[in-house]
């Protein structure tokens, strides 16, 4: 009978990657991995928009692990990293539009279409309602996390959730 | 004029399900290759201030430069067993609580430690005890230690011939003389001057 394995806590492995154990941090990427993907593709909104975030914010994490504080959850931090990695992104792909993948492919699949009804909404409202509808934050939260008013949010939430639905149901038709 | 849409209230439950039905891609194949050259720059640009936080590096034993000298080692003594009354000294007993502690006189042989030590020891398993010797004193061989005190005694009996005969010459010269003490003679001044 095999032996089962030997499940290394979080905190353990940032222990070792504090030290310079890579392959104690490419563990906690490879754990946290899918959730800071599907974060980051549906802020940015691409595929390739979404790697280059996460490049950035896993070498920030690199960087920033002497810093992590004892005891606080590697996941939620990584997962704020992220999240600025991902506004820095589309910061600067507004300012070079060329970087826009706005296409459906033909055919698209569902993903594929929601994919592109995001990529059409201005950054600001697609951060709020990705935050909102697609991570499960309260008004509140996000309003602290954008830095404004909570009216903003539920604004932005509302034209965002307004656009997608015609954009989604058009696709429908 | 408001549009339809702007009237009906959003359908959360939709557009939430359709986010979250939203799959992230996997990464690009060469993603991980990309990260991990950036995180061995990042590595090499951080080495100097991470040095300190790292782990331990491995314990490396340096061959020396020269051979070492050889250090002789100290003279095994010879195992003596210690009584019952020094190894007690040696090995304080444990305390013990006040209560139920029969006197050491009335307490059989091998009950504990702390009792034995007040009994007299058998005598098969004991050695004899060592004689007592100062450590100073043990440094000097005997044979230098006899020899010393031969020429202590010599030195002795010289300085008290030479103050016998010091004293019996002092004795004679003043019974030859019969006189004043030179102390007592009048100076020559005095002698010639008119009466």
């Amino acid at each position: 009978m095999p032996a089962p394995p030997v499940t290394i806590s979080d905190a353990e492995l940032v222990e070792h990657a504090r030290g310079g154990d890579r392959a104690a941090f490419q563990e906690l990427l490879d754990r946290h991995d899918e959730r800071m993907r599907g974060l980051a593709y549906r802020l940015v909104a691409e595929r390739p928009g979404m790697d280059e975030a996460l490049i950035e914010a896993y070498v920030t994490a690199y960087k920033g692990l002497p810093n992590l504080r004892p005891g606080k959850d590697f996941g939620d931090w990584l997962y704020r990293i992220t999240y600025n990695a991902c506004v820095d992104e589309i910061r600067r792909r507004r300012e070079d539009p060329t970087t826009r993948d706005l296409t459906v492919p033909a055919g698209p699949s569902t993903s594929e279409v929601v994919r592109a009804a995001l990529a059409e909404l201005p950054p600001s409202q697609r951060v709020t309602v990705v935050l909102v509808d697609g991570e499960g934050f309260h008004h509140a939260e996000v309003a602290e996390i954008l830095g404004v008013a909570p009216g903003t949010v539920s604004s932005r939430l509302y034209r965002a959730r307004t656009k997608l639905r015609r954009r989604l149901w058009d696709e429908v038709r | 004029m408001a549009e339809l849409t702007d009237l009906v209230p959003v359908d959360d439950a939709f557009i939430r399900t359709a986010i979250r039905g939203l799959r992230a891609p996997e990464h690009h194949p060469a993603f991980w290759t990309e990260l991990t050259g950036e995180l061995d720059a990042v590595e090499v640009a951080m080495a100097p201030h991470r040095a300190p936080v790292r782990a331990p590096a491995p314990v490396r034993v340096a061959a020396p430069e020269h051979e070492p000298v050889p250090v002789p080692e100290p003279a095994p003594e010879p195992v003596v067993e210690l009584e019952p009354v020094a190894a007690a000294a040696v090995h304080p007993p444990r305390r013990e609580p006040l209560r139920a502690r029969p006197p050491a006189h009335a307490a059989p042989a091998g009950e504990g430690e702390r009792v034995r030590a007040f009994v007299p020891a058998p005598e098969a398993p004991t050695a004899k005890r060592r004689p007592v010797v100062h450590h100073d004193a043990a440094v000097v061989p005997q044979s230098l230690r006899r020899s010393s005190n031969a020429i202590l005694l010599a030195i002795a009996v010289v300085a008290a011939v030479v103050a016998l005969v010091a004293a019996v010459t002092l004795v004679r010269q003043r019974s030859d003389a019969g006189g004043p003490s030179p102390t007592e003679q009048p100076s020559a001044d005095a002698a010639a001057a008119p009466i």
